[in-house]
């Protein structure tokens, strides 16, 4: 199904390019102005007082020019019929180019500029209405140290987390009544031990993720351990 | 019809791109070959072959060049042993009657060591005229200084390259677009697999979570209890 | 998660790749101006016009602009078409401004805000005329006029008031001898028959509703005069203009049919004032102090009694003024002051003082070099220790002695002020002097950190070279600053202004002494070559071929070291007709080198555009690539290859563009391809094994890039020498090509020290931007070779991506780009940048970062911090350790 469709583009884009050929060899006596509008850049908070006056149209890469007036219309004046890229530059923010065809009838056409698709038409309205993109970004964001970064390093969290059970496990052995706790959670673990393993290699064996947090894993433990109790019966 | 149309343009560009010889205009043309054996500012040219290049496109020639005489090979002995250059002027005749002269310079001693075995390549343009003529010898390195018997400095071995101007590159919007499209398609039946293990890819998550979990366990014994 | 996007890098797709060119290009916001600095110009002025505090003009760069009265900064500009095909013909300041430029049959009429230079309306004048024409505005209405030698004057007039209603008359003048004898004034049209006595006086009062002819002998105007008169336009209230005779000139007032001529003689290139209480005449003089160059010379336009003569603080090198405007405000009058060296100042009475100048020849900058600056004068005598100059021991032991307590009084005082110019080489070569040459032929010196002009240099009557349509002057380093007590020393070659013949200009580039000063040659220069060799006073000769094919040495004490190289010398020329031709230097002798042809191209009738060596100080640092499957893939680097791009008319295919790379001492087109349908401009990058050049398509409209890239294959043939005669193998080119969806002016690319930091192309874009792209994203794939994600290899992307970040000078947009030129700085990584068009800007750029550097933002308090705190924690803990330990022993 794909390819006709690719080959009916080229065979267009073949149709178009013929058709342009023919409009160029008119005469060029008749001449054309290209008309259209910027959307004032005043919507956008800028700081530049007069935008007008440092907003720029370029036709063809600057064969052609069109200042632009208070009300943000311009006008490129002295156009054979052809077919011409409309660009819009201002130091801080971005346009979108358009591409307008002139016929020699002197019909107008506007359309989004593809280079890649050359043939390809989405049409934009003319006299041209051209918007901002945005703001230009021209610059990098500086990247800011954060202790939480250098925390949540894994490789961080590897090197302090041990260091913590070799610094802080000693010292609660060393507590008496935690020792009796700790004994008292080693017999417990004796039953716990094998369902540690369980959950991990459940985690392992399913492709979900474990967002569930520990807490609750262990609050749900016993459910669990019934479950695999059963399935080793089985 | 459109679509026939298209699709044979397609098979044209792709043999076009393949065949990259493949110029507009065949033609023949004729080189009257001189050369200079006595190294001088004005050197004085005498004639040393023909060549025929019957068609530009399939770039065969028939070559014609008389055998040195014994003079010439004396000079040409000299010419190599005192490090001179040794020039080729090609008069270049097309089919339509015009003429071009070129000039072209090799190292008379690389000459002598190859036996009189020299390439002569002839640039064409995109239409089929000649834009240079150009004698090489095939060699890794200049003169070596073997010493070559008079013998073999009679018979030039000559073997003619057209070489043609190649079309341009064009860029490859089409495959592009195929591949969008691809990806598009691909995007629409669902997130691209990832095919890397589990582990490869959430190991960062995993690692701090078992570490974690290990923790709390050992310093939170009053939740198990609780659980129990 | 830095490690996350580690991960993420290893594992390429398109955008991932995109995000990390990106990071890779970007410029902090913190960093803007820290090491760029942009210069902006309007080129030389033609009108101009007071207006509160700012000074409106117009120049020949075809565009209008405020400057700041104070500072002479501009406030507004506005470029308008290009000046080499329009040019501004009147600006004319009422309540809005009013320029009028364009070619000759076809002009754009412009109203702009004076106040922000926008503009308030716009419209076109067409005529079918093609003949010479002037514009003025006077009563409300444009009058546009035509003369037709011999015949009439054909007048069109414009109302202004909104509806630019066009009236046309027909005034019969077959008195119009030659347009050069005409002048306007206000709507007076004024010419003269003949140049002499004999002449007649016409003018005809164009707006008056039945035009009539007044005549006038000169010689009931003038009196009796034996010299050759000229008539001058002269700005004034009423119509008025100047015949001048013999270097003085007489004001002449008409109205109707009465014809005033004022009793005294002015200059030639005097003014009137009107808006001070008294009207004035200022006229420009020769100073009669000797240590003054420049005087104004104020006279009383009724009494025509002499006011006053004011000396100027003129500058010494500056060229001949002309006054462009005055005004007077209070009891202050300012004049703006136009230089044949395309300065602009503006000079306050009476006092004479010069308030600010414009050097406005930058506008224009046709050639650039990069010269080192010369080592301080410690480090020089640090130098100066170790060679032979010095032989007893005793006067190094002093030497050194003197050296080390100098040293140390530097680093406690801080820099001596003996070597206070501030024009010191720093470790890394980043501080440099930019030389630049300008089309009017002034020299100026600009230093990289601040841009600020070290000096300037006016060379007259000198007139660039024209290389495929465009201006050229060339300057060679020949000799660097390395070589400490040896000056530096650069030579400029340009043409003589009057005779065509070469000249040429030595001088040292960190100074601007210039020692023999311009030295005219009695020869065409048809090309020069820097030549590699260096002779024994460290100079590099400069090899200079005339137009009847003679070479000459500069300088040629040199032909002694020349001589030994001549068998390995090679040079070709090129001429307008397309034959390009290759010559040796074999038959020189030890007194004359002497050019022998030895290959011939013909590329006729294609029209040649471009031509393109390598940079000679370019290196390179790896002799393959390393492909996707592990394997060498060796560069074919031909330090002989030549690039030319021509560009031939097609009855088919209209335009086809061909590209051949050619070996320059053999002459085999190594390489030869074609685009058609493809036409000009053609912008063509030379470097390493690659070319790459941008062309128009005219087919898919839209502007491409190809790149050919040549190999050698997998086996290095010789990889100790390379010869151009030693062809084993052709080399095998690697093609590909891409859209760039903008227009570039200007192409280059980065060029480092050691040519190890990868390779940026930098284009200037129509859009005033310079953008940075990767050689990488444009090197030709090889698709035979499967590119696993691991090898991260970038996918071919036929549109070429340019993102913002890569635009090297931000938001600062550079007017008409003209040329890049780059230079190494000492550190690898980095790269000097000079772009040049209306603006100047410069910059230094890193392609693959400054891996040679520190960041700028490196933290060395934390460092030392963390490392202190280390040091004091580890003892403190050894302290602890040893205390434990003995409390255990006594358990």
């Amino acid at each position: 199904m794909y390819i006709p469709n690719f080959l009916f583009a080229l065979a267009l884009l073949f149709v178009a390019h013929a058709e342009t050929s023919v409009e160029e060899e008119n005469d060029e006596n008749n001449r054309y102005n290209i008309e259209g509008r910027i959307f004032p850049l005043s919507d956008y908070h800028t700081t530049q007082a007069n935008w007008q006056a440092n907003t720029r149209v370029h036709v063809n890469g600057g064969e052609y020019l069109g200042f632009v007036k208070r009300d943000g219309s311009f006008v490129v004046h002295n156009l054979p019929a052809g077919s011409y890229v409309v660009e819009v530059f201002n130091p801080e923010y971005t346009f979108e180019p358009a591409r307008v065809e002139i016929n020699s009838k002197g019909k107008f056409r506007a359309r989004k500029v593809n280079h890649i698709r050359t043939s390809e038409v989405i049409v934009v309205p003319y006299p041209l209405r051209m918007k901002a993109l945005g703001k230009t970004r021209y610059f990098q964001v500086r990247e800011q140290w954060r202790i939480t970064d250098l925390l949540f390093n894994p490789m961080v969290m590897m090197m302090v987390l041990p260091l913590l059970f070799i610094m802080v496990l000693p010292k609660m052995m060393n507590d008496p009544d935690t020792k009796k706790e700790i004994e008292q959670i080693q017999n417990m673990a004796k039953f716990e031990l094998p369902e540690m393993s369980d959950m991990v290699s459940n985690f392992l064996a399913g492709s979900t993720m474990p967002s569930e947090k520990s807490e609750k894993n262990q609050v749900s433990a016993s459910k669990k351990n019934a479950k695999t109790r059963k399935r080793v019966d089985k | 019809m459109l679509c026939y149309l298209s699709a044979f343009l397609v098979i044209s560009l792709n043999v076009q791109k393949s065949y990259s010889s493949n110029i507009e205009y065949d033609g023949s043309v004729t080189i009257r070959l001189q050369h200079a054996l006595v190294a001088s500012e004005d050197p004085v040219f005498t004639d040393r072959g023909n060549v025929t290049v019957h068609s530009l496109r399939l770039g065969q020639a028939t070559i014609n060049q008389r055998p040195l005489s014994p003079d010439e090979q004396l000079q040409l002995r000299d010419l190599a042993a005192k490090n001179h250059f040794y020039q080729l002027k090609s008069i270049v005749t097309a089919n339509d009657g015009s003429q071009k002269t070129f000039l072209s310079t090799v190292k008379a001693c690389m000459l002598a060591e190859s036996e009189l075995d020299d390439r002569l390549s002839v640039s064409i343009d995109y239409m089929g005229r000649v834009i240079a003529v150009t004698s090489i010898i095939a060699s890794k390195s200049t003169c070596e200084g073997a010493v070559v018997s008079l013998e073999k400095l009679k018979h030039f071995t000559t073997s003619v390259y057209v070489r043609h101007t190649e079309p341009g590159p064009i860029p490859d919007t089409a495959s592009y677009i195929q591949k969008l499209e691809r990806e598009r398609e691909a995007k629409e039946k669902g997130e691209v697999k990832d095919n890397r293990s589990f582990l490869a890819k959430y190991w960062m998550y995993i690692v701090p979570l078992v570490i974690i979990m290990v923790v709390s366990s050992a310093t939170n014994p009053d939740a198990q209890q609780g659980s129990q | 998660m830095a490690s996350f996007q580690s991960i993420m890098k290893k594992y390429p797709s398109l955008l991932v790749i995109l995000l990390n060119f990106q990071t890779l290009l970007a410029l902090y916001e913190d960093q803007v101006g820290k090491f760029d600095w942009k210069r902006s110009f309007i080129g030389k002025v033609k009108y101009a016009h007071f207006d509160a505090s700012r000074i409106i003009v117009g120049t020949e760069e075809n565009i209008i602009a405020s400057l700041n009265m104070k500072n002479g900064n501009i406030l507004w500009r506005q470029l308008m078409e290009n000046p080499k095909e329009q040019q501004l013909m009147l600006l004319h300041s009422d309540r809005d401004l009013l320029s009028v430029s364009g070619t000759m049959n076809n002009w754009f009429v412009r109203t702009w805000d004076h106040q922000t230079g926008t503009l308030l309306s716009e419209w076109t004048i067409f005529s079918d005329k093609n003949i010479p024409s002037v514009f003025t505005v006077e009563k409300g209405t444009l009058l546009h006029i035509f003369p037709t030698q011999n015949s009439h004057l054909d007048v069109v007039t414009y109302n202004l008031d909104g509806n630019n209603q066009k009236n046309t008359i027909k005034i019969p003048a077959p008195w119009i001898t030659d347009i050069s004898n005409c002048v306007l004034s206000k709507s007076y049209y004024i010419c003269i028959s003949k140049n002499d006595i004999s002449g007649q006086l016409y003018y005809v009062n164009i707006l008056s509703e039945k035009p009539k002819v007044y005549i006038k002998t000169l010689h009931s105007v003038l009196g009796d005069t034996p010299d050759l008169i000229e008539i001058l336009p002269f700005e004034d209230i009423f119509p008025a203009f100047l015949l001048s005779s013999n270097g003085q000139a007489k004001v002449i007032h008409v109205d109707e049919d009465v014809v005033n001529t004022k009793i005294f003689k002015v200059m030639p290139n005097a003014v009137s004032n009107h808006n001070g209480e008294k009207p004035f005449i200022y006229q420009l003089e020769p100073a009669s102090n000797p240590d003054k160059l420049v005087q104004i010379r104020v006279k009383d336009y009724a009494t025509c009694q002499d006011e006053m003569a004011t000396e100027l603080e003129y500058p010494v090198g500056l060229g001949a003024p002309i006054i462009i405007a005055t005004a007077t405000k209070n009891t202050l009058t300012d004049v703006l002051l136009s230089t044949t060296d395309n300065a602009f100042m503006l000079v306050r009475l009476s006092d004479g003082k010069i308030m600010w100048t414009r050097e406005e020849a930058l506008s224009n900058i046709i050639a650039v070099e990069f010269f080192e600056l010369p080592v301080s004068e410690l480090d020089a005598s640090i130098e100066n220790e170790f060679k032979a100059s010095s032989n007893s021991i005793l006067s190094m032991l002093s030497h050194r002695l003197n050296t080390q307590a100098k040293q140390l009084s530097t680093l406690i005082f801080g820099e001596h002020p003996m070597s206070s110019s501030g024009l010191v080489r720093d470790a890394f070569g980043l501080h440099k002097l930019i030389v630049v040459a300008t089309s009017v032929g002034k020299l100026f010196a600009i230093d990289t950190l601040s841009g600020s002009i070290v000096w300037s240099y006016r060379l007259p009557n000198v007139k660039p070279f024209s290389i495929l349509g465009e201006d050229k002057i060339l300057l060679f380093a020949q000799r660097t600053a390395r070589y400490a007590p040896l000056p530096a020393q650069c030579i400029l070659i340009a043409n003589d202004k009057y005779s065509g013949n070469g000249v040429i200009f030595q001088f040292d580039p960190i100074t601007g002494y210039s020692q023999k000063g311009i030295e005219k040659l009695n020869y065409q220069i048809a090309q020069a070559i820097h030549l590699p060799y260096e002779d024994d006073q460290h100079l590099k000769p400069v090899l200079m071929i005339s137009s009847t094919n003679e070479v000459y040495l500069y300088p040629s004490c040199a032909m002694g070291e020349v001589y030994k190289y001549t068998s390995k010398l090679y040079t070709y020329l090129v001429d307008n007709t397309g034959s390009f031709k290759g010559y040796s230097f074999i038959h020189s002798t030890k007194d004359k080198l002497k050019m022998t042809p030895s290959w011939e191209l013909q590329l006729q009738p294609a029209k040649l555009v471009a031509v393109k060596t390598k940079h000679p100080n370019e290196r390179v640092h790896s002799q393959g690539r390393v492909l996707p499957d592990r394997s060498v893939y060796y560069k074919y680097v031909n330090p002989n290859l030549i690039a030319v791009a021509t560009v031939s008319d097609d009855p088919v295919h209209k335009h086809v563009l061909s590209v051949y790379l050619i070996d320059g001492v053999t002459g085999l087109i190594l390489y030869a391809t074609s685009h058609k349908r493809s036409r000009g401009p053609i912008h063509l990058v030379h470097s390493e094994n690659w070319i790459v050049y941008s062309y128009f398509n005219e087919r898919f409209r839209r502007t491409e890039f190809a790149a050919a890239e040549l190999y050698e294959g997998h086996v290095q043939s010789n990889s100790s020498v390379f010869s151009s005669f030693a062809v084993s193998l052709l080399p095998h080119v690697q093609t590909q090509s891409y859209i760039l969806p903008a227009t570039p002016l200007s192409v280059t690319v980065t060029l480092t020290e050691r040519g190890i930091t990868n390779k940026f192309l930098l284009a200037g874009l129509s859009g005033g931007g310079v953008i940075e792209i990767p050689w990488l994203l444009l090197q030709p794939r090889l698709n035979d070779i499967p590119c696993s994600p691991e090898e991260s290899c970038i996918p071919y992307m036929p549109e070429i991506p340019l993102p913002s970040e890569a635009v090297i000078n931000y938001n600062q947009t550079i007017g008409r780009i003209d040329g890049i030129e780059v230079a190494p700085a000492r550190l690898e990584s980095t790269s000097h940048i000079l772009v040049h068009g209306i603006d100047l800007f410069y910059t230094k750029v890193a392609p693959s970062k400054t891996f040679d550097m520190l960041k700028e933002d490196f933290d060395h308090m934390m460092i030392i911090l963390v490392l202190t705190g280390l040091v004091i924690s580890s003892y403190l803990t050894k302290y602890l350790a040893s205390k434990k330990a003995l409390k255990q022993m006594w358990k």
